[in-house]
């Protein structure tokens, strides 16, 4: 399991994400000043977007631990690529639904095919095709390696993606835009809650592939132990 | 339904979704610690 | 004399199908099917149908490709033939190009019939457009194949590979869908095909990138 300077890191860690939860909320809803044409509707974008920025981080590391994993053959690579995509579509999640409640009251309906909400939606599928192909590759080294490419294709078609729904959008466009402007009295809160959610993300990555580390140990331990029973 | 019960809806969901996992998480673990607990009792019984 | 061995490769998937016919006769028998799903789906938009054509074209066009991609592989697996490919020292990047090259002859094929059936249960005349659909259709293809072969050869190594490759191939390869819709859309209804630039580019951009990263990533893939 973790050795003790781990540990405490790790609780540390935790706490400052709870206390920093605390402050995001404290900024979000009594600092940050009330908007102007949505009043406070406006305040779900101050955990909606840095939701969804800290998602795509989550998706570079896996992308990076990926090409590392094919390069190192290191286990703790894929352990690492395994947590940032689960944490990482959590986050998407996050934003697909959030995302909808804010568009509801704003614009009537639930959903609007807009650029980043659809980007969005397609991006977690493909991570979640990711957890997918994972999920039915019996064994562990062919699942690392298998999985591995299939998070650089993903990676790789990100950008396209977002190319290509950014130009079907304005092909076909619609009166319902994303509120994209952020007034300077808005900054501060805005950064503070972006921070704390990058610190989750580091928290629960950090927590799930200590977790796959184990997991994969205690695989090899049993293998070896029936081999040699 | 006024933006306020919108607003509270959208801070409900993002603790539910973060909840969800930290829960799946923590039962995860436990599960792991009961799995080495047990390989433990059977190698001290060998 | 590496195109010597793509051409072994694709040579044996292409006469392995010609003898039995098997993936085209499912290919061409779900692009119909699909085809009457959507005459009876769309009833009630049958007056401005011809708008609705691209994306049903694509959608059959996807899902015959789909089982086109699955049949590659799972011939293989059935016989071991797998074992016997990899014995021959011949380059991984090889064995992907002849493959891909056989998923797209097929879905061409498909595509072809498919098309000349929409034109049929749509009452649809095409002339002129004729020359830019077949650039579209191409480019689009060779994208989808490029990607899904890789893709398809992943599902093969899993436990539930006909129902996993759709899952994993539809998400990424919604640039292609998207672009080649619109881009089906462009031709068909309207006038001005300048702005037919955009969707190419993308595809094109699309297959040069994953035919590049499958080429170089298929020996992972490959099952020993």
């Amino acid at each position: 399991m973790k050795d003790r300077g781990e540990g405490t890191f790790d609780a540390v860690l935790g706490a400052a994400v709870a206390a920093g939860m605390v402050l995001a909320l404290y900024m979000a809803f009594l600092v940050a000043p009330r908007e102007r044409t949505m009043g406070d509707l406006q305040r779900i974008f101050y955990f909606h977007v840095p939701a969804g920025i800290t998602g795509l981080t989550a998706f570079a590391f896996n992308f990076v631990a990926s090409v590392m994993f094919l390069v190192r053959r290191k286990h703790r690579w894929d352990a690492l690529a395994l947590a940032s995509a689960e944490v990482g579509v959590m986050l998407f999640s996050i934003v697909l639904v959030t995302g909808p409640i804010w568009a509801k009251p704003a614009w009537f309906v639930w959903w609007t095919w807009s650029p980043r909400l659809t980007s969005s939606l397609v991006l977690w599928m493909l991570y979640v095709a990711y957890l997918l192909v994972r999920n039915y590759v019996s064994d562990p080294e062919r699942r690392a390696q298998m999985s591995a490419v299939f998070a650089i294709v993903a990676f790789a078609d990100a950008p396209i993606v977002w190319f290509s729904i950014r130009w079907w959008r304005d092909q076909h466009p619609s009166p319902m835009l994303e509120t994209g402007g952020l007034s300077p009295a808005m900054w501060p809160a805005f950064a503070i809650c972006w921070a704390v959610f990058q610190l989750l993300m580091i928290y629960l990555v950090r927590r799930r592939a200590a977790l796959e580390g184990v997991r994969h140990d205690l695989d090899e331990l049993m293998r070896s132990a029936e081999r040699s029973a | 339904m006024n933006t306020m019960a919108y607003l509270f809806a959208a801070y409900v969901a993002v603790w539910v979704i973060l909840a969800i996992y930290l829960f799946s998480l923590h039962a995860r673990e436990r599960k792991l610690r009961d799995e080495v607990r047990r390989l433990r009792t059977m190698l001290e019984r060998r | 004399m590496m195109l010597g061995k793509i051409w072994a490769v694709f040579r044996k998937d292409l006469l392995i199908e010609l003898r039995t016919k098997d993936s085209l006769n499912a290919m061409l028998f779900f692009g119909v099917v699909v085809l009457v799903v959507f005459n009876f789906a769309l009833e009630a938009v049958r007056d401005s149908i011809r708008a609705a054509v691209p994306g049903v074209l694509w959608v059959a066009f996807a899902f015959a490709g789909t089982l086109g991609l699955n049949r590659i592989f799972a011939a293989e697996k059935d016989n071991n033939c797998l074992q016997g490919l990899l014995m021959i020292p011949v380059d991984r990047g090889v064995i992907y190009l002849g493959k891909m090259l056989a998923a797209t002859v097929f879905m061409l094929v498909s595509e072809g019939v498919i098309f000349v059936l929409t034109l049929v249960f749509f009452n649809l005349t095409v002339w002129r457009e004729v020359p830019y659909l077949v650039l579209v259709f191409c480019v689009g293809t060779v994208g989808f194949t490029a990607v899904g072969t890789l893709l398809a050869a992943v599902a093969a190594n899993t436990r539930m590979r006909e129902v996993l490759l759709p899952l994993i191939l539809f998400p990424v390869v919604v640039p292609i869908l998207i672009n080649a819709v619109e881009a089906t859309a462009i031709i068909l209804n309207t006038v001005d095909y300048r702005v037919l630039r955009q969707p190419l580019t993308i595809m094109t951009v699309f297959a040069i990138v994953f035919s590049t990263l499958s080429y170089l990533f298929f020996e992972y893939v490959l099952e020993e």
